[in-house]
């Protein structure tokens, strides 16, 4: 599983007002149909299992923190996510990218990345059309972002929907 | 009379389990250090004889960390010339010499560390066993990569796929994946020797020289030999060996002395535990002894009671040993050199039946006064007390 590399900073820029936050894991091979149906393919190995860090405020949940790895044109590529309980995006960060410095660039562009904020799981999320358009050299690792983003809202809503008989805490 | 030795022993089941867990958690460190010292003597032997290669050209400096370092794939701070190379290979004596290139780039936000090795065709005469999961075995081009397991999860890569390296601002094709092997290769990102030197800007140098000879027998003149090459020394991976295995024991010594000296601790808790029984059961054993219970029989209740007791400790040490082994395995880990990918813990029949027979006659031997005290009590006490 795609860890958390920078919890504070992340907490500090998404959810400033945070007093804690706490990891579970959510098993969901068991939904497996839903979900190869919400995705349109089949899951692949590591989205039968969501970690979700559950951010708070005292006793108020914030929102959640998720993590996801995507294979990238030249390497793989660590994307962290900020939604709300309800699953809209709060916010998206590039945790670690081995990309070509113009294809670094341009998908950690603040424009490009700040684009995804405020977006949820029924939108569009098509590159240049839902999904802001990249350059040409860029396009298969933003579409790649594109739809790690977009995988990580459907495993989120699948383990909201699904009652949490498997679920692991961890402190 | 085991039954009796059960009964007298959970009579007072908070104080017998306090006993038997010290003892047991303290038999639990002997174990796992144990364990450990084996799994790390018989891991080292594999990786080092996996090798196939009897002697190796490093660096000036310390020849242990250089060597160790480069088994392990881990860059030297200090790097060979290329002519050490050819010097190696028209030594009449060298089979195989197989020049290796490692560079090493941290990453401390992701706190790992990518390390590039750089090597040419000689090197699979030294790694019989490099074989490819997908994809080819041997590079395909000057910009191709070769990944090890591990590496090639890591960055989700296959065959045919790209692999960007930004620190050198090159792009190469991912030529195969290897097997799995258990060893440090697992992580390393290959590349041909010349396209190492390229992308670190290391033109025409070399981090170490892998050395097979002809014969075994002809280590000792050519390691003289081999030693003339200028900034360069030689070291032979029996020598190492030799020297980590020294070390090891060392620290197993010390390691076991402190186990033991738990062990002792133990013991001496059993000691008490027995002796406050004795003293408690004064009349219940005086009574035996007036219904016709000879001192030997009271000698052997009493020292069966102590083997029950460390019997079940070792039980519960074996059960902690299983449980926890992996923490301690941990924290041995981290202060070993050269420490074997496989796990450190094998635990031998004979290992484990040495740590039993430890925890028995330690135990026997903290029994041996308080049963001497037990069957030495006078038939009269009885009538004294009823």
């Amino acid at each position: 599983m795609c860890p958390w590399r920078e919890p504070a900073d992340d907490l500090r820029a998404w959810f400033p007002e945070a007093t804690d936050h706490r990891a579970e894991t959510r098993i969901l091979s068991g939904q497996r149909l839903a979900l190869a149906s919400r995705l349109g393919r089949m899951p692949d190995a590591e989205e039968h299992a969501l970690q979700i860090h559950r951010v708070y405020q005292g006793s108020t949940a914030l929102g959640v923190v998720l993590t996801r790895r995507v294979k990238g044109e030249c390497g793989a590529i660590e994307i962290v996510l900020a939604a709300t309980p309800e699953g809209r995006v709060r916010g998206l960060r590039l945790q670690r990218i081995r990309e070509p410095q113009a294809v670094r660039e341009e998908l950690q562009r603040a424009e490009w990345l700040g684009a995804f904020a405020g977006t949820e799981l029924a939108g569009d999320w098509t590159l240049a059309s839902g999904v802001p358009p990249v350059n040409p050299g860029a396009q298969v690792s933003a579409a790649a972002v594109a739809d790690g983003v977009r995988s990580l809202l459907v495993l989120y809503a699948t383990a909201r929907e699904t009652p949490p008989s498997l679920v692991r805490h961890h402190s | 009379m085991w039954r009796l030795a059960f009964r007298n022993l959970f009579r007072r089941p908070l104080r017998t389990a306090l006993t038997a867990g010290g003892l047991a958690l303290a038999l639990a460190t002997l174990l796992s250090l144990a364990a450990i010292g084996q799994g790390y003597r018989s891991g080292l032997r594999t990786e080092l004889d996996h090798m196939g290669v009897q002697l190796m050209l490093v660096p000036l400096g310390c020849p242990y960390d250089a060597a160790a370092r480069v088994l392990k794939g881990r860059a030297l701070d200090t790097s060979l010339p290329a002519s050490a190379l050819e010097e190696v290979r028209r030594d009449p004596a060298v089979a195989v010499a197989a020049p290796l290139l490692m560079i090493a780039i941290p990453r401390l936000e992701e706190r790992r560390t990518d390390l590039w090795v750089g090597l040419d065709d000689a090197a699979l005469k030294l790694k019989p066993w490099w074989r490819a999961n997908a994809g080819a075995a041997w590079f395909e081009g000057t910009h191709s990569v070769i990944l090890g397991a591990e590496a090639a999860v890591a960055e989700m890569r296959r065959p045919g796929d790209r692999l960007h390296c930004p620190e050198a601002d090159t792009t190469l094709q991912v030529a195969g994946v290897l097997e799995r092997s258990g060893t440090a290769d697992d992580s390393l990102f290959f590349v041909p020797l010349r396209t190492a030197q390229q992308m670190f800007q290391q033109s025409d140098r070399l981090t170490a020289v892998a050395i097979r000879l002809h014969d075994p027998a002809q280590l000792r003149e050519a390691t003289l030999r081999l030693q003339r090459i200028p900034g360069a020394q030689v070291v032979t991976l029996t020598e190492m060996m030799g020297t980590f295995l020294n070390l090891l024991g060392a620290v197993r010594t010390l390691v076991l002395a402190v186990g033991l000296i738990a062990v002792v601790g133990g013991a001496l808790t059993v000691f008490n535990t027995l002796l406050a029984a004795v003293l408690e059961r004064t009349p219940e054993l005086a009574m035996m002894r007036a219904l016709g219970a000879s001192p030997s029989r009271v000698f052997a209740l009493v020292a069966l009671e102590s083997l029950v007791l460390t019997g079940l400790a070792s039980a519960l040490g074996w059960l902690l040993y299983g449980l926890g082994g992996w923490l301690v395995e941990r924290l041995v880990r981290q202060a070993l050199p050269l420490a074997p990918g496989d796990s450190l813990l094998v635990l031998t029949p004979a290992l484990l039946g040495q740590c039993l027979a430890l925890a028995l006659g330690m135990g026997l031997l903290a029994s041996v006064y308080p049963a001497w005290r037990a069957s030495r009590l006078a038939p009269a006490v009885a009538t004294k007390l009823v």
